[in-house]
């Protein structure tokens, strides 16, 4: 092969690799997200029971009738900025301590940082549009992937300085 | 890190977002954020349809199954302890009108009709089917009879040659077509299916309003809202203070209840949507009005 042709494979392998980890990516977010969903519904679940009428439905049914009815507005406004919290401490702490979700664990990828050490600060603000998920329907996070297609990396792993391998 | 300590750092870190997250759902019942009690306001404000929605020659149509889910919302809302219908109302299609008075006769709590500028035919018939009526010492109401007509262009299909040839099995299958003109049969078989919806419609008022007779009303006339209080077909003159006032009574709320609007939410698209048929209506009607002035001229030439 020549050297062009080597320079081709490479990049083909390259992007190839990218992609794979992209998929990885989205792989353990959906797991965490997940999580961090069960998390909610039995945390809320008494919350949601003693404002509506709950029989025969499940509490994602309930939650659901409850987006639809203009009195809860600001019961869920507050479930919505307590989930996000969940959410920010949940990616936060664990990536920060463990540099792995649990999502994360099981795609096998890490997060690491540009820095000699992963901080609190970072890994905060690397995972804050995953947080905004609960309360803006995932717009901010919209925004970070949209990014990524163009710059190879989520903008807010480029704010943080930090990336996933 | 061995795998055990980090699996039991992971474990330790989950119980912790636990206990926070069972923390924050405690807070919130604490502070009873959601719990307050509320009257719910449910506007009927347009001709009442099966189906129909948006504009129709710039009179507001309502669907009578979106009024009804809504009423369903706030009577299964624990919070909602009584029910304000904010009508402003011609009436509407014979099933629509009768739909929505069952559904509103069927709600578990107390609720005011409170009739704004109209509240007549099919919108009264809805509002009869609560335990009080509100109404403007001015408002139109009443109406209490059923409307069933249409354009018949016999006489211009004759001006113009045209005629109309009638194919069918069983003679009164086209009954009311508007290319010819009734037979006294086929008035009578219309006038009959009138006179019975009309006679469900007076029954079902004299019921719900304890009338002792339907003499009074059964013309179909429409009232004001100070006549409709003397003929018993409303309860109290006044306006939504009234209506609210009436509904903590009856709920025996003793603090100041929210007041939450129900109605269907316009998505983006059917705002564009809304926009559109506007625009398209003020297009149209001033290039009508142009037109006309053109023609004047010519007729003048």
């Amino acid at each position: 092969m020549s050297k062009k042709e080597i320079k081709e494979a490479e990049k083909l392998i390259g992007l190839k690799e990218k992609r794979f980890i992209f998929l990885r990516r989205c792989g353990a977010f959906i797991i965490d997200y997940l999580i961090i969903n069960i998390i909610i519904s039995l945390a809320f679940k008494s919350v949601i029971s003693n404002r509506a009428d709950l029989e025969g439905l499940g509490f994602w049914a309930a939650y659901n009738s409850m987006i639809a009815d203009p009195s809860f507005s600001s019961l869920l406004l507050a479930m919505s900025i307590s989930s996000a919290c969940l959410a920010i401490l949940y990616f936060a702490i664990i990536e920060f301590k463990l540099k792995q979700t649990l999502g994360k664990i099981i795609f096998k990828i890490n997060v690491k940082s540009d820095a000699k050490e992963l901080s609190m600060k970072q890994s905060f603000l690397r995972n804050l549009p995953k947080a905004l998920v609960f309360i803006d329907s995932g717009l901010v996070l919209l925004i970070d992937l949209i990014y990524m297609l163009f710059k190879k990396k989520r903008l807010f792993d480029f704010l943080a300085r930090t990336d996933v391998e | 890190m061995k795998k055990i300590g980090r699996f039991g750092m992971l474990v330790l870190i989950l119980l912790f977002i636990i206990v926070i997250a069972f923390l924050f759902a405690q807070i919130i019942n604490f502070f009873g954020i959601g719990e307050q009690e509320t009257i719910a306001i449910i506007p009927i404000q347009g001709m009442i349809s099966l189906g129909g929605e948006g504009l129709l020659l710039q009179n507001q149509i309502v669907n009578s199954e979106t009024i009804i889910e809504e009423i369903q919302k706030a009577d299964s809302n624990k919070n909602v302890k009584g029910i304000v219908f904010d009508i402003n109302s011609p009436g509407g299609t014979v099933v629509a009108s009768k739909e929505l008075a069952d559904a509103i006769a069927k709600v578990n709590k107390p609720s005011v009709a409170l009739i704004r500028e109209v509240g007549a035919s099919g919108a009264y018939w809805a509002a009869a089917s609560t335990d009080k009526i509100v109404a403007n010492k001015y408002s139109m109401t009443g109406s209490i009879g059923v409307l069933g007509s249409y354009l018949q262009f016999s006489g211009l299909m004759e001006k113009y040659g045209v005629t109309y040839e009638q194919i069918i099995s069983g003679e009164l299958k086209d009954i009311g077509n508007p290319y010819a003109e009734l037979t006294d049969e086929e008035r009578n078989i219309l006038q009959r299916k009138i006179n019975i919806i009309h006679q469900g419609f007076l029954e079902d008022i004299k019921e719900k309003r304890g009338l002792k007779s339907l003499e009074q009303i059964k013309s179909g006339e429409f009232y004001l809202g100070s006549e409709a209080l003397e003929l018993g077909l409303v309860d109290v003159l006044g306006g939504k203070e009234e209506a609210v006032a009436l509904v903590k009574e009856m709920a025996g709320i003793e603090e100041e209840p929210q007041l939450v609007v129900y109605e269907e939410r316009e998505s983006l698209f059917d705002k564009l949507n809304r926009l559109s048929t506007l625009t398209g209506y003020s297009i149209g009607l001033g290039i009508g009005k142009k037109l006309d002035v053109e023609k004047n001229f010519n007729l003048v030439a």
